[in-house]
């Protein structure tokens, strides 16, 4: 008797399964791998979505749409009545926004979507475009894996070599809700035959775009911005003016450059507050490895270490210098200052708190740049014998 | 005579007991409730939680120590006479059996939202209620075994947690007390709610073999339990903003979205999978706690039917009863509430209440 209940539990079980209301099968899903989002000349939305083809029949491995909408969520009933299969999120890798979506006022509600229905990922790339978002869905290169999956795996790389940021939507979300620093996105360009990394978009609080960085800088800013900044390579131009030169500075094609490795990084930043404005003192130290010197003058690579840790640093200092001012110009501060004031002059950050661009933008940041030359590799570029 | 002297347990065992009771459905809000009320000083307010939950746990054991071999079930009539006695276990009975509908169905409604928003109500307690009664049907010795072998299998799920440390911000932590003490002491009433569990130790401690290691048990169940919620909790507050983590509803799975391997991602589902085995043990526990005192008012053996029942009582109203969000949050205010008493205050009322009924009637009771 026992047995013949189990027996008919199981299969009451069994016939219970289909009752899996949430099940997609995969050649019913559209799975969108790559959204972009855009105003066009009206104003008006327009959300591009693309998506791999399975078909055997199909000669496009990918499909590509763009429809004008309100929202996303309204963009996937105009998506679903086009494409073959019901449109998933859930796999998503990429989001493209377009340049002149930043300008409308809170776009960043856009995304509530994602960050609403646990269904979605939350660590699709964002990326602002310089230009239109559809030239790039419309941009089918013939030597590249399928476009989103290139657009995804270009900016990862372009990371790990520190030539941008890479931002996902829970860290956007952490940048721009933030009180204590502003967004920071990587920054994309469709040129000729290929879409390029160009650098580091810089948002305000608003979403809004207010500078780039471009790929040097970008580099440099990373170095800031991160605790370990793993093999980090930077190139300096240090190139001075000099009086007795043979050459005219615009005939040299051979110029004063240096590049290295950062190997060991620390950073410290001390905070103050007095007469109503925010100090912060920023400490880099850094050991580096020097990869390569080149230069038209023997001079110039035959000097000593000390000069070169001088010469380095001085460099740095000038062009961290820069980068700070550019952005307190623009009164944003994609280095997290503000966090900074939060965690050590609570008091003094409190009032300020929800106009700290402002107040960042009349701050005093003054950069101590030491860098010590660990190692010059294995090879001179001259024998230090050569010209006694 | 040991009434329960087939069934007793290992000391390892009586700390997952109380540990598992504890692990429960509050470790996904947690964050954003401590963060609602002291900010990022919330890691303050969860101490000083634990240690109310200690002194409260400790109460209990001094309180069960007296009668070795009796449950809270049978030491209310020993002191309150037949009659007071019925009625307040069954207070106790109805507090339990409460505790296990709320933790029961707040989960399903949080397994349903993450999981399975199209699935009606009834299939996912359906889905829930089989496991639980194939658990509860037994004895505390099978419940003790399942609660230990889940925590050493699940221990995974922790080293998961670790890695959105790669992009903690320790900056959040600071400054430490940034609006004094006030913020932090109202927190405190919050994390009650998490450590409530320990109480099932007014029933465990008969079944305890050796009964002088029960202070260590229950006061390491609760240290397991604090370093999780501590480790949970600090990386869920370096990891988001200060200023946007009490929008999220559940930080504690939201943190783990971000894990992405090269061949897999969306670890979160895997994680909630997982943490379904650990969480389970606490609305069972909390059945058993109130099936187990059903049969003991009845004075029968054995509370399987009890259970049965209550969980087919359960299957019906989910069909008929679908709390929104805001009502189950109101209900676990209440269970809130109510574990301030049944949990806090009354081990200790009780307490004094014999120490008093000693001196009144001495040795009368042996």
């Amino acid at each position: 008797m026992t047995r013949f209940y189990r027996i008919a539990l199981a299969v009451l079980a069994l016939l219970l399964l289909p009752g899996c209301y949430d099940q997609m099968n995969l050649e019913d899903a559209s799975i969108s791998l790559m959204i972009g989002l855009d105003m066009d000349a009206d104003n008006n939305l327009v959300i591009s979505s693309q998506s791999p083809v399975f078909y055997k029949e199909a000669r496009e491995k990918t499909e590509s749409i763009t429809v004008k909408s309100n929202s996303i969520r309204a963009s996937r009933n105009k998506f679903d009545s086009i494409l073959t299969g019901i449109t998933t999120g859930g796999k998503l890798q990429t989001v493209l926004i377009g340049k002149r979506l930043l300008e409308q006022q809170n776009w960043f509600s856009l995304l509530d979507l994602y960050y609403r229905v646990p269904k979605l990922t939350e660590t699709p790339r964002i990326v602002v475009v310089d230009g239109e978002v559809k030239d790039i869905f419309e941009f089918k290169p013939a030597d590249k894996p399928r476009l989103s999956l290139h657009i995804r795996k270009l900016i990862d790389t372009a990371h790990m070599t520190n030539n941008t940021v890479v931002t996902h939507l829970q860290e956007f979300r952490r940048q721009m809700k933030d009180k204590g620093m502003t967004a920071s996105l990587t920054y994309l360009k469709k040129e000729q035959n290929d879409v390029v990394v160009t650098g580091t978009a810089l948002l305000n609080k608003r979403g809004k775009l207010m500078e780039h960085f471009s790929i040097m800088e970008s580099t440099m800013f990373l170095v800031m911005q991160r605790q370990n900044p793993r093999g980090a390579s930077l190139i300096l131009n240090l190139d001075e003016p000099q009086e007795d030169q043979a050459v005219p500075d615009d005939q040299r094609g051979i110029r004063n450059e240096i590049s290295f490795d950062i190997v060991n990084f620390k950073k410290k930043v001390k905070t103050a507050y007095s007469n109503g404005k925010f100090r912060f003192d920023v400490g880099l130290k850094m050991s580096v490895i020097i990869t390569s010197i080149q230069s038209d003058n023997k001079e110039f690579a035959k000097q000593s270490q000390i000069q070169f840790q001088e010469k380095i640093q001085a460099n740095l200092e000038r062009q961290f210098d820069s980068i700070v001012e550019r952005c307190q110009k623009k009164a944003i501060d994609p280095f997290g200052f503000g966090r900074y004031a939060r965690a050590y002059q609570y008091k003094a950050w409190k009032p300020v708190q929800d106009e700290w661009g402002q107040t960042f933008a009349n701050a005093d940041v003054r950069m101590h740049i030491k860098v010590n030359i660990k190692n010059y590799g294995v090879t001179d570029l001259y024998s230090p014998l050569d010209g006694q | 005579m040991k009434k329960y002297a087939l069934n007793d347990i290992t000391l390892i065992q009586y700390i997952m007991m109380i540990h598992g009771s504890q692990l429960g459905f509050g470790l996904l809000a947690l964050p954003a409730d401590l963060a609602n009320y002291a900010g990022m000083d919330g890691w303050i307010s969860l101490i000083i939680g634990w240690l109310l939950a200690v002194i409260a746990s400790l109460f209990i054991v001094q309180l069960m120590k007296k009668h070795p071999d009796d449950t809270v079930y049978d030491l209310l009539p020993r002191y309150f006479g037949k009659p007071l006695g019925a009625i307040l276990n069954c207070c106790f009975i109805l507090y339990f059996l409460f505790g296990f509908f709320i933790t029961f169905i707040a989960s399903i409604g949080f397994f349903k939202i993450e999981f399975l928003p199209n699935t009606p109500n009834f299939l996912m307690v359906l889905l829930f209620i089989l496991p639980t009664y194939n658990l509860v049907r037994n004895n505390v010795r099978v419940l003790s075994r399942y609660a230990e072998i889940t925590f050493w299998g699940f221990l995974w799920i922790f080293i998961v947690f670790m890695y959105p440390l790669k992009e903690a911000h320790w900056l959040n932590l600071l400054p430490v007390l940034r609006d004094g003490w006030q913020p932090v002491f109202q927190a405190v009433n919050t994390t009650c709610l998490s450590f409530l569990g320990f109480e099932i130790g007014l029933i465990l401690h008969p079944f305890l073999k050796h009964k002088e290691h029960a202070v260590k048990g229950i006061v390491i169940g609760n240290l397991l339990t604090l370093i999780i919620y501590l480790g949970v909790i600090l990386i869920c507050f370096l990891f988001f903003s200060p200023d946007d983590i009490t929008s999220y509803r559940f930080p504690t799975l939201k943190v783990l979205k971000i894990i992405e391997f090269r061949f897999m991602e969306r670890i979160e589902i895997i994680v909630l999978v997982g943490y379904a085995f650990l969480i389970i043990r606490v609305w069972t526990h909390y059945l058993f706690a109130g099936a187990f005192g059903i049969s003991r008012l009845l004075g029968k053996q054995d509370h399987k039917r009890y259970a049965a029942i209550t969980l087919a009582i359960v299957l019906i109203l989910s069909t008929y009863y679908k709390p929104s969000n805001i009502g189950l949050r109101s209900m676990l205010k209440i269970f809130g509430k109510l574990g301030w008493g049944f949990a806090f205050a009354l081990p200790i009322i009780l307490l004094v209440y014999t120490k008093v009924f000693a001196i009144f009637r001495k040795g009368a009771y042996r």
